[in-house]
């Protein structure tokens, strides 16, 4: 069976994705990226 | 990890898939418009998928039971209200709630009605709840291009008050998004941007024309893309967003189990995907439910019911 566990890596990238290609204005991305940025995952 | 605590973003939500069955009830008794029950518990088995769901047109029929709710300022803005406090449930910090003003239509309730009604749903939702938002209209594969350039005219007008964005939706086995060039072509000149439901279990050179002929920056569900190799290379490379929604795929039957779905091969290919709910009140789920879920072995092994997440 293939692995479905999502990675604390590539949960930061999924939410990094959604925060760079919100269709709301560019300061709204930079400060949504900023915050996953910023975020601790473990 | 604690994904109801993790803070999230949602940027594929119907707004008419996330209405509360209690709010429908409500509405459909106080507006007068029949419905198969005035119980939520009873009205949520018209209106929740469940394990009987076979395909597209089942999932779709769910909302067949309570559309005559919609073309109501009223409605609009109540279940528009709403979404934001479900969604600061659920820890979404962002979302962006689609819906299709053509369907939201009556002799008396026009395309722009529903949309001020919805913005201004959303207007407050954000005050009262501190989550923050924006809107996208659908465009409908099945009506004129002339209704839908009315569509992308709505989004422009109403750009200033919370409208970010424009979509394809509807049924693109029969109905083909060519002829809707010209909507599209408004949008990239008004600098709309654009997301396009594409691939979702259809051929992936829906998704070739969504991203490179009508300039669509996030494709809706994608999910054919995994039979096209150079495909998936070309929107890797232009930086193609998709907005993968698994249970949603799932009961629709889009693909038939967990593992069947190209989201892992599209991690691992580094394709920028988002997890999103796509319509939360009938798949009965929230955003939190997309990213635990795939720890669940239920969630994996079928059309998803998972008590340990749901």
């Amino acid at each position: 069976m293939r692995e479905f566990q999502i990675r604390p890596a590539e949960v930061r990238g999924l939410l990094l994705n959604a925060a760079q290609a919100v269709f709301g204005e560019t300061s709204l991305q930079r400060e949504l990226t900023g915050r996953f940025e910023r975020l601790e995952l473990t | 990890m604690n994904f109801k605590q993790l803070p999230k973003i949602d940027l594929h939500l119907h707004l008419d898939g996330a209405i509360r069955v209690a709010t429908i009830a409500e509405l459909g008794d106080e507006l007068g418009i029949p419905l198969p029950s005035y119980d939520p518990k009873e009205l949520a088995k018209f209106v929740q998928v469940n394990r009987d769901c076979r395909s597209l047109t089942d999932f779709l029929k769910r909302f067949e039971a309570f559309y005559p709710i919609l073309p109501f300022a009223k409605t609009q803005e109540r279940i528009a209200y709403e979404l934001c406090e479900d969604c600061v449930r659920d820890n979404v910090i962002y979302f962006e709630a689609r819906f299709a003003p053509t369907l939201c239509t009556s002799p008396k309730f026009t395309m722009e009605d529903a949309v001020v009604a919805a913005l201004e749903g959303f207007r407050r939702g954000q005050r009262d709840f501190g989550v923050r938002c924006g809107t996208i209209l659908c465009c409908y594969r099945s009506i004129s291009v002339q209704e839908n350039i009315a569509v992308v005219q709505l989004a422009h007008k109403y750009r200033d008050l919370g409208v970010v964005g424009i979509d394809l939706a509807g049924d693109e086995n029969h109905f083909p998004a060519a002829p809707h060039a010209e909507a599209f072509a408004l949008a990239r000149k008004l600098e709309i941007p654009i997301t396009i439901h594409a691939g979702e279990g259809c051929r992936p050179e829906n998704i070739r024309e969504a991203v490179f002929t009508h300039g669509a920056t996030r494709i809706g569900h994608g999910v054919s893309l995994q039979h096209d190799s150079e495909l998936l290379k070309a929107v890797r490379d232009r930086g193609t967003v998709f907005e993968i929604c698994l249970t949603s795929n799932l009961q629709t039957c889009t693909v038939p189990s967990a593992q069947a779905h190209p989201f892992r091969k599209f991690l691992d290919e580094k394709i920028r995907v988002t997890l999103n709910t796509d319509d939360p009140a009938i798949s009965n789920i929230t955003l939190t439910h997309e990213f635990e879920g795939w720890r669940c072995a239920s969630f994996r092994s079928g059309p998803p019911r998972c008590a340990a997440c749901c």
